[in-house]
């Protein structure tokens, strides 16, 4: 056989059928229901996302095609002026590639056409692999100090622009905190989204709405 | 109704709140209380001393104690009030009194009163040391059941609740730069000294109320008496914004690099019942701090001498707590037995709020000068030289027998003088609480002036202030408090500016104080003033340590555990450092060489609901749901746990037994078509140019030749040559492959290849991606599998021509973008389609609505293992175990001979896995076909079981199942030199007897294979 067998590049919840089934719709309601003035839990809306495997001198090239420069910092990211591109760090030679939804295909061929042969370099589409939720308000990081072990508080080391791989409860998660700090979005395998959701409910109870001192 | 007044209190003074009076229970009689008291203030303000029974002998106990080191008086709370919330073991000490409060003693029975187990006191004689391990190793039968029920029924720790823990309980993870463990003088003038600088500070302390002994003691501070000066301190840190105060919060371990955990009880001192929304009743605080300032106290040793633990047998110090504390008077006839100077502020604070102090027995000939001044100066005998060397009374304390001391310290053995008492304090002087440090790594060392262990050696970033650094005087405390204070913020990076180290305190001169540890009588006279305990909770006396010595024992290990000094739940507080006294004295060693037993967490005890927090029913452990996991609820499907998995078992029909279903599953299957929800199956994305060679090396088959669009079977092993995973992988372009792995193992595979990529094979240009659920996988098989696909890809050629078996094609599946395999794990046509995983409710609606007039039938995993044991195909972790290799499961086809290496390769040649005799997989067909063998039953040969034992075994069942198509039961097996013996009768050992059984090819259905493409319908 001569031809790769690609997938088409309309490929993605735009492609045909377009369906984008949400594993959490049941549970908008309870998630409404919990969230208070001090901490609200919702669905992010479905992105884009390309797992990067690189080595550093690749990445002007990536900023070329991709338009955001990924950081080498560990555990931060950077993101393009329109925030509509970000970019992860989640290792060393390692990224996670925000774009918009439906674009995974072409960002990816545009950065494997950009290094053709570069033996290296390591572009796979993680877009379905992930359900994205997120947590905003004055007690988000009280919440999540239930069952996270990093330090977050607000004067901690997690401060907009940073991003951890570590664990909620019994399941591992991607933690970025947006430019707002009390805005934390959580990346966890669609498998997971459930027991998550279910876990950060229970946590919330009581306290999205009462002031005194948890 | 009755009760009982408050003859005790004082009528004024304490720091408790009169305008709140509380009613409580104790053993069914009502009594009254403030807010502010313990359960043990309250119970000695109404006169109550005897609060249990020990565990041992069933003596009566009262209370020694005013904090958490007191041995004895434990109780149940809320037995009959609340029974699912009822606690065993509550430390009345430290037991916040609550209006309606229900306690009832532990460990008597039937009553506190009448104990039947006093009995036991009289054959103490025979209990000595070592005394359960000694009837342990008599008669199993006797252990079993005549001596263990006995002792559990009259030891008893209190009845645990029947029912699941209602209340709700919580963790939290916090991190600071400064921890201070412990809000007495030394602990608030720490963290006020850390609270300047703007640095996070936590302050935990496990009384309700900040100030430690400035609670109990009178003392000045500046000018400002102690408890207002300790308030003082509180609204400080209260103002400041980064101090976190956590009041009846109990630091229970010291773990590595600063990580400690502490208990907080939240609601607890609200009484019983549901807390509010998001209150937890207690919380487990994870503590993670860059410096810890340790400011954790003294416990006041109690003395040995003979029958040292009646009710109203109290540590001094303890005494001075609840008068001052409480205005509770703990008796009105005082004697006081001391070796130490610190003791006589109690008979003199007793002594001036009305009690009569009958003498001070003072064991030393010399004791210090002011405060024996001021004994005699307040009219109190002193008497010096002497000890106390037995008591009487029953339920309390009546009265001490004073003794001289001989030259050699021993006590002359007939009494000097019987004192009448109510109330005997004694006081062996302080014990640094270095529990803390010692857990943290730190290391102790003996200082004979101060008789005590105090911190020598720190392991981690931490500093010691105040009583447990050995330094038990105010002024040093409050000073070493906040330089440790300043220095800890120091350190950790923040200015704590000028600190305050100097302050103002007004105390007599009292650190005098010399060994006694024991008032051992004379030789000959040693048992003839009753026991000497050691340990209360355990009732170890001195004799026992002594007879530990005679028997062999020397470690202060060894003789902990054959005594039982230091265990329960007081984990010996009060009693290890005077064991080890007595331990060194009759080794005749130097207590630095005896040393200390380990300290270990927790300090106290911590409820179980404590430390599973969250981590019950739904949290404990998550479910993994696929994509189309509410299809399978509607349509009422039984689950499996396939590790954290939730797959379909198998979807039974309205009054169907799970075997039916599955029978009519599989018939489905072979017949029509079935589907499966496959989106379980691990996923790993791999590229890079070499990637083909990095396959060559993972699996024991060649793929270097394997071309786009097909997809190739592999078998992965461990560098032992035994079975680790299998599963297909496919290429999907020049330099891309898509990797499967079995379900519960997709974690560990990725794991294994990273590892080799990045530790063995650096150079290779290998990238992976765990890409397991970007898609749903639907796999649709069975003869009329074609016809399905048709309608669902109408665009796709399907002959086996232009798609045939082993490939894979990119494809429009209703609608969706598709990829589709053709590989077969239950032998008949089957597609596997994968779409990305937010669409996989999309393809399963749709497939399940092309399927109508085809008998479409959803099937769970119960019915692909019996299609795909009737195809001989293993699952690892079925057939596998981990000591079978590819050849055993008879998989030479996929073993290459030619390839330079793989992982495992070597191991295959092996003498041991290269013999003919191994367990080698096969069929198993049994004679009777009704019959589905056990998974794991042992196969042997017939008659071999009517033979006497030993009786060989020549391998095991690892797959049975019912198979519809054969119409017989059937398994798959490892068995001895299995495939040299197809068609030989052997058979297998049932609880029933032997059943004959067939060894047979492990393939038994279709063995040409030709349904594969369908054809066989």
């Amino acid at each position: 056989m001569d031809t790769p067998l690609e997938m088409g590049p309309e490929m993605g919840p735009g492609g045909p059928g377009g369906r984008w089934e949400n594993p959490l719709l049941a549970l908008e309601l309870d998630m409404a229901a919990a969230s208070g003035p001090l901490v609200t839990l919702s669905c992010a809306p479905p992105r884009a996302a390309i797992n990067l495997r690189a080595t550093e001198g690749l990445l002007p090239e990536i900023e070329r095609t991709y338009g955001v420069r990924p950081s080498t910092t560990p555990n931060t990211w950077t993101a393009s002026a329109d925030g509509s591109r970000i970019a992860l760090w989640l290792g060393p030679h390692e990224w996670l590639l925000l774009a918009p939804e439906g674009t995974a295909p072409s960002v990816e061929a545009a950065i494997r056409d950009a290094r053709a042969n570069d033996g290296w370099l390591g572009v796979c589409d993680v877009s379905h692999n992930y359900t994205t939720l997120m947590l905003r308000g004055r007690r988000a990081r009280l919440v999540l100090s239930k069952g996270c072990a990093l330090d977050l508080h607000p004067r901690g080391p997690w401060r907009p622009g940073t991003c951890a791989q570590t664990t909620l409860a019994r399941t591992r998660v991607l933690l970025r905190v947006t430019d707002d700090p009390d805005a934390i979005e959580l990346w966890v395998r669609n498998s997971f989204a459930r027991y998550t959701v279910a876990w950060l409910l229970d946590a919330m109870t009581g306290i999205a709405h009462e002031p005194g001192d948890f | 109704m009755t009760g009982r007044t408050q003859d005790f209190r004082l009528p004024k003074g304490g720091v408790i709140d009169r305008s709140r009076s509380i009613r409580f229970r104790f053993n069914g009689q009502w009594m009254g209380g403030y807010s502010g008291d313990t359960l043990a203030s309250a119970l000695l303000a109404n006169g109550v001393h005897l609060v249990g029974r020990s565990m041992k002998y069933h003596r009566p106990r009262g209370i020694m104690a005013a904090g958490a080191e007191d041995p004895g008086a434990l109780v149940q709370r809320g037995l009959h009030d609340e029974p699912a919330r009822t606690d065993p073991d509550w430390r009345a000490t430290q037991t916040a009194l609550v209006d309606g409060l229900e306690v009832a003693t532990i460990g008597a029975w039937p009553s506190l009163e009448r104990d039947m187990g006093a009995a036991m006191g009289l054959a103490s004689r025979v209990m000595g040391a070592g005394f359960y391990y000694k009837i342990m190793h008599g008669s199993r039968w006797m252990w079993e059941h005549v001596q263990e029920p006995l002792i559990r029924r009259a030891a008893g720790f209190g009845d645990c609740p029947d029912e699941p823990d209602p209340d709700v309980y919580d963790h939290r993870h916090v991190h600071c730069e400064v921890l201070v463990v412990g809000a007495g003088p030394a602990g608030l003038a720490a963290a006020v000294a850390a609270a300047r600088s703007g640095a996070r500070v936590i302050l935990a302390e496990q009384d309700e109320r900040f100030g430690g002994n400035l609670l109990g003691r009178r003392r000045a501070i500046d000018g400002q008496d102690g408890v207002d000066w300790a308030a003082a301190m509180e609204a400080r840190l209260r103002a400041s914004p980064d101090v976190r105060l956590l009041p009846r919060t109990t630091v229970v371990g010291y773990y590595d690099t600063n990580y400690l955990v502490a208990l907080e009880r939240v609601t607890d001192h609200l009484g019983l019942g549901p807390a509010a929304p998001g209150r937890p009743r207690q919380r487990l605080w994870h503590i993670r701090a860059k410096r810890v300032v340790l400011a954790t106290g003294a416990h006041e040793r109690p003395l040995v001498f003979g029958d040292n633990d009646r009710p109203g047998i109290m540590l001094a110090g303890a005494a001075q707590t609840y008068l001052r504390r409480w205005a509770v008077l703990p008796g009105r006839d005082v004697v006081l037995f001391t070796n130490n100077d610190r003791a006589y502020e109690a008979a003199l604070d007793l002594h001036a709020a009305g009690a009569t102090v009958r003498a001070i027995v003072d064991s030393r000939e010399a004791p210090g000068a002011a405060m024996p001044a001021a004994a005699r100066a307040a009219g109190i005998r002193v008497m010096t030289g002497c000890v106390v060397g037995g008591t009487s009374g029953t339920r309390r304390v009546t009265g001490a027998s004073i003794m001289k001391r001989s030259t050699h310290g021993r006590a002359v053995p007939y009494a000097l003088d019987a004192l009448p008492c109510d109330l005997l304090l004694v006081s062996g002087g302080l014990s640094p609480v270095v529990h803390l440090f010692s857990q943290s790594g730190g290391k102790l060392r003996y200082d004979p002036d101060r008789v005590a262990f105090v911190p020598d050696r720190s392991a981690q970033a931490l500093g010691n202030a105040g009583a447990c650094n050995g330094t038990f005087d105010l002024a040093g405390c409050l000073s070493e408090g906040a330089a440790a204070g300043a220095e800890a913020v120091r350190l950790a990076g923040f200015d704590p500016g000028a600190a305050r180290t100097s302050f103002a305190v007004d105390e007599p001169d009292a650190s005098a104080v010399a060994p006694l540890w024991w008032a051992r009588p004379a030789e000959g006279h040693e048992h003839a003033w009753g026991q000497p305990f050691v340990d209360f909770q355990n009732d170890t006396t001195a004799h026992d340590i002594r007879q530990a010595v005679r028997e062999g024992f020397e470690s202060v290990e060894h003789v902990k555990r054959y005594t039982l000094t230091g265990f329960g739940t007081d984990q010996g507080k009060t009693a290890n450092i005077n064991a080890i006294g007595i331990l060194a004295e009759a080794l005749g060693r130097p207590i630095p060489e005896v040393g200390t037993t380990t300290f270990r967490p927790p300090y106290t005890p911590v409820t179980f609901a404590a430390m599973a927090g969250r981590d019950r029913g739904e949290y404990l452990d998550p479910a993994r749901l696929t994509a189309i996991h509410d299809r399978h609820v509607a349509l009422g499907a039984m689950f499996e746990d396939v590790g954290q998995w939730k797959r379909p078992w198998y979807y039974p029909r309205p009054g169907e037994t799970m075997h039916q279903a599955v029978a009519r599953e599989c018939r489905a299957a072979r017949e029509a078509v079935g589907v499966l929800d496959a989106s379980t199956l691990g996923k790993i994305d791999i590229q890079g140019p070499d990637a083909a060679e990095f396959l060559n090396r993972v699996y024991t088959n060649a793929w270097s030749k394997l071309e786009i669009g097909r997809v190739r079977y592999g078998v992965m092993c461990r560098e032992d040559g035994m079975v680790f995973d299998d599963g297909t992988t496919a290429r999907i372009d020049d330099t891309r492959y898509l990797m499967t792995t079995t379900t519960g193992n997709a974690a560990a595979v990725l794991d294994h290849l990273e590892d080799y990529l990045q530790t063995e094979w650096p150079d290779l240009r290998v990238r992976l991606t765990s890409v397991t659920e970007q898609w749903a996988t639907v796999s649709i098989a069975g003869p009329k599998a074609g016809i399905l696909m048709g309608r669902l890809a109408s665009g796709q050629d399907l002959s086996p021509a232009a798609f045939p078996f082993m490939t894979w094609r990119p494809a429009i599946v209703a609608g969706l973008h598709a990829r589709v395999f053709r590989i077969s794990f239950t032998g008949e046509l089957q597609y596997e389609i994968n779409v990305p995983w937010h669409q996989g409710g999309a393809l399963w609606d749709a497939v399940m609505c092309a399927g109508v007039g085809l008998g479409i039938t959803p099937y769970g995993t119960e019915t692909m293992h019996v299609l795909r044991a009737e195809k001989g195909f293993i699952i690892v972790g079925q057939e596998t175990d981990g000591t079978q290799t590819p050849l055993d499961l008879g998989m030479d086809w996929i073993v290459s001979k030619k390839k330079p290496d793989f992982i495992g390769q070597r191991s295959l040649t092996r003498p041991d896995t290269a013999r003919a005799d191994r367990k080698q997989l096969v069929g198993l067909l049994p004679k009777n076909k009704r019959l589905v063998f056990p998974e794991g039953s042992q196969i042997v040969e017939t008659g071999a079981s009517r033979r006497p034992p030993p009786v060989p075994m020549l391998g095991f069942v690892t797959s049975a199942y019912w198979s519809p198509a054969l119409d017989s039961g059937f398994a798959l097996a490892l068995v001895a030199g299995g495939r040299g013996r197809i068609g030989d009768t052997v058979a297998v050992a049932l609880p029933s007897g032997e059943q004959a059984a067939v060894i047979c090819d492990p393939v038994m259905l279709d063995r040409e294979g030709a349904r594969r493409d369908g054809h066989a319908a």
